[in-house]
């Protein structure tokens, strides 16, 4: 047998990402973990240039989590790469934001699953550039709409409305910061190194794993757990991650002048019930939470 | 180096190796201090309480007093330079960087209290993150996860990259090192240094390449070799495993003291802060 048919051979008794066992889903959430981790740290050294009061540097390496969700299975690499994240650049160094963190890990998860999945085929460049940028994109776009509501909720409604240009300032910071995110992580570390990297790890990579590698022909689909739809768990998703802020944010409910330009719903609980509103928003953002977290488990114990 | 025995002055601080050093003393928390002797789960419950306290509140009096006992906690836990220096430095930057936006894009100096507020917030909570994981070791950290029913495959995954990832940035320099040698030096360095700038990140591209595989074997390694020992199937989430595996851990009166000071210190703080606001 030559090289190719052994190859072929072996590709064949190899499990697809479909079909995976306990040991290989670990095997690829600790290795995506692992090398997120130090593409984060080694991110954080590159040096940033400040414009002003704008920076333009590398916030992350996104070629090393669209490579590998491109060549392993999207989903334990969506999970495994921002769980690196937060151990290793956040808890490791202390920049760890508490609870609001759940909110970027959500995000990003979702970012990489989706750009994962865009992938049918690793040798594609097309769809090996624009990849990236669409992580980049869901990534920013999602966490861009909380963080303007985290910028208000942190700040007295009296002091926002004496600062009506807080609010304005904030968007504007937001959408540049998104351009270059787009340009720096999602094109320079992004676009091109997944069109240098992946095609040539893709066949070798897999293997080690004891993977089939990707067939173009049956990509992964976009589904989320259980079978439910793809955009389901991304709403869902989406919705979690801003009721991570839900403790906090009930200025957003209270807030009267700066915020009516995003959202025409206000009223007024804190005037009403006084301070006591936060820990009631708190208790129910915690019953809401427990709950979501035993019916899911209530359907996976069922479909087992 | 020989070893402890010289001290590190002055520019020495600035080496990589000095960094990286930092960074292994809070992986595995040798510096000591009043957390690392308590029980992770205490730990993680001291850590929920004191991140917590300060979102439920907008008088800069609690705030204040909250941002101090943290700090003086982060102290007590013995937090390296590297990282209090860090977090100063994180701290004054944002401070800089939202002061500038609030003048350049039209604002109003009264804003400065709101920011205060959110600062002293968020500094809180990271000193408290700070001190609890500076003070847990892998080891702890997750037999701690795993003793709050957390996922088998998170608490692994945390402890083992804990382990691997000093050494990961080791071999990750290693490797560009090896780069840096073979390679060409670039022609000058071009108008703003593009050039170099631009060398320096091919090659950090470039060297995950084999980064990526030997580390993918490695995992292999690591995984196969948890398995003959019975990972999965021993059960180390429910059943003889996991008892097995937290038989060591002991909650004793000393940890439930910590969290009841914690605690009464929080219920203090707001009364004080919300009788004698004196800070505003």
């Amino acid at each position: 047998m030559s090289v190719s048919e052994i190859t072929d051979d072996f590709r064949d008794r190899a499990r697809s990402a479909d079909i995976l066992s306990g040991s290989q889903k670990l095997m690829i959430l600790v290795l995506s973990m692992t090398l997120y981790g130090v593409g984060d740290i080694v991110a954080n050294i590159v040096p940033e240039i400040q414009a002003g009061p704008f920076e333009i540097g590398v916030s992350y390496f996104s070629f090393i989590a669209v490579v590998l969700a491109a060549l392993l299975a999207p989903a334990w690499v969506a999970l495994g790469a921002p769980l690196g994240e937060l151990v290793f650049s956040d808890m490791l160094l202390g920049d760890f934001g508490g609870f609001s963190e759940i909110e970027g890990f959500l995000e990003t998860a979702l970012a990489i699953y989706i750009a994962g999945c865009l992938v049918r085929n690793p040798r594609s460049l097309r769809q090996l550039f624009w990849a990236p940028i669409v992580m980049v994109l869901v990534d920013k776009l999602t966490g861009g709409a909380i963080d303007i509501t985290k910028v208000l909720i942190g700040i007295d409604p009296e002091s926002l409305e004496e600062s009506g240009g807080l609010v304005s300032a904030f968007l504007v910071a937001e959408g540049i910061d998104i351009v270059i995110t787009v340009v720096t992580s999602g094109i320079l570390f992004g676009a091109l190194p997944a069109m240098w990297l992946a095609p040539r790890l893709y066949g070798k990579l897999e293997p080690i794993m004891g993977l089939r590698p990707r067939d173009p022909q049956r990509p992964p689909r976009m589904r989320g757990p259980w079978k439910t739809s793809i955009w389901a768990v991304a709403a869902l998703a989406f919705v979690a991650a801003a009721a991570v802020e839900l403790t906090a944010a009930w200025e957003e409910f209270a807030g009267r002048e700066g915020i009516s330009v995003l959202g025409a719903f206000e009223p007024d609980y804190v005037e009403r019930f006084g301070a006591v509103y936060l820990w009631i928003a708190a208790a129910i953002a915690l019953v809401i939470g427990l709950g979501v977290f035993f019916a899911l488990r209530a359907v996976r114990s069922r479909s087992q | 180096m020989s070893g402890t025995a010289t001290k590190r002055t002055g520019r020495d601080r600035m080496s990589v190796e000095w960094v990286k050093l930092e960074l292994m003393r809070v992986a595995y928390a040798t510096r000591g201090g009043f957390l690392s002797r308590r029980d992770p789960r205490a730990v993680l419950a001291w850590y929920v309480v004191v991140a917590a306290a300060p979102w439920f509140t907008y008088s800069t009096t609690i705030l204040t007093l909250l941002f101090l006992a943290a700090a003086v906690c982060a102290l007590a836990a013995r937090i390296g330079p590297l990282l209090l220096a860090l977090f100063a430095f994180g701290l004054l930057g944002q401070a800089v960087y939202v002061l500038v936006l609030v003048f350049f894009l039209g604002g109003n100096p009264a804003a400065i209290d709101g920011l205060a507020q959110i600062s002293l917030k968020l500094g809180t909570i990271s000193l408290a993150s700070m001190a609890a994981f500076v003070s847990l070791d892998p080891e702890k950290l997750s037999d701690g996860l795993l003793a709050l029913r957390a996922p088998a495959m998170l608490g692994f995954g945390v402890s083992y990259g804990y382990r691997m990832v000093p050494l990961l940035v080791d071999e990750f320099h290693t490797i560009v090192d090896g780069h840096r040698l073979r390679g060409a030096p670039p022609s000058g360095h071009g108008f703003l240094g593009w050039r170099t700038a631009r060398r320096i990140g091919v090659i950090a591209v470039q060297s995950f390449y084999p980064l990526i595989l030997n580390t993918a074997g490695r995992t292999r390694t690591t995984v196969e070799a948890l398995e003959t020992r019975g990972f999965t199937a021993a059960g180390s989430t429910s059943g003889a495993g996991r008892r097995l595996r937290l038989a060591h851990l002991r909650f004793t009166p000393a940890d439930a003291a910590l969290i009841a000071a914690t605690l009464l210190f929080v219920v203090v703080a707001y009364g004080v802060g919300g009788r004698w606001p004196v800070i505003g």
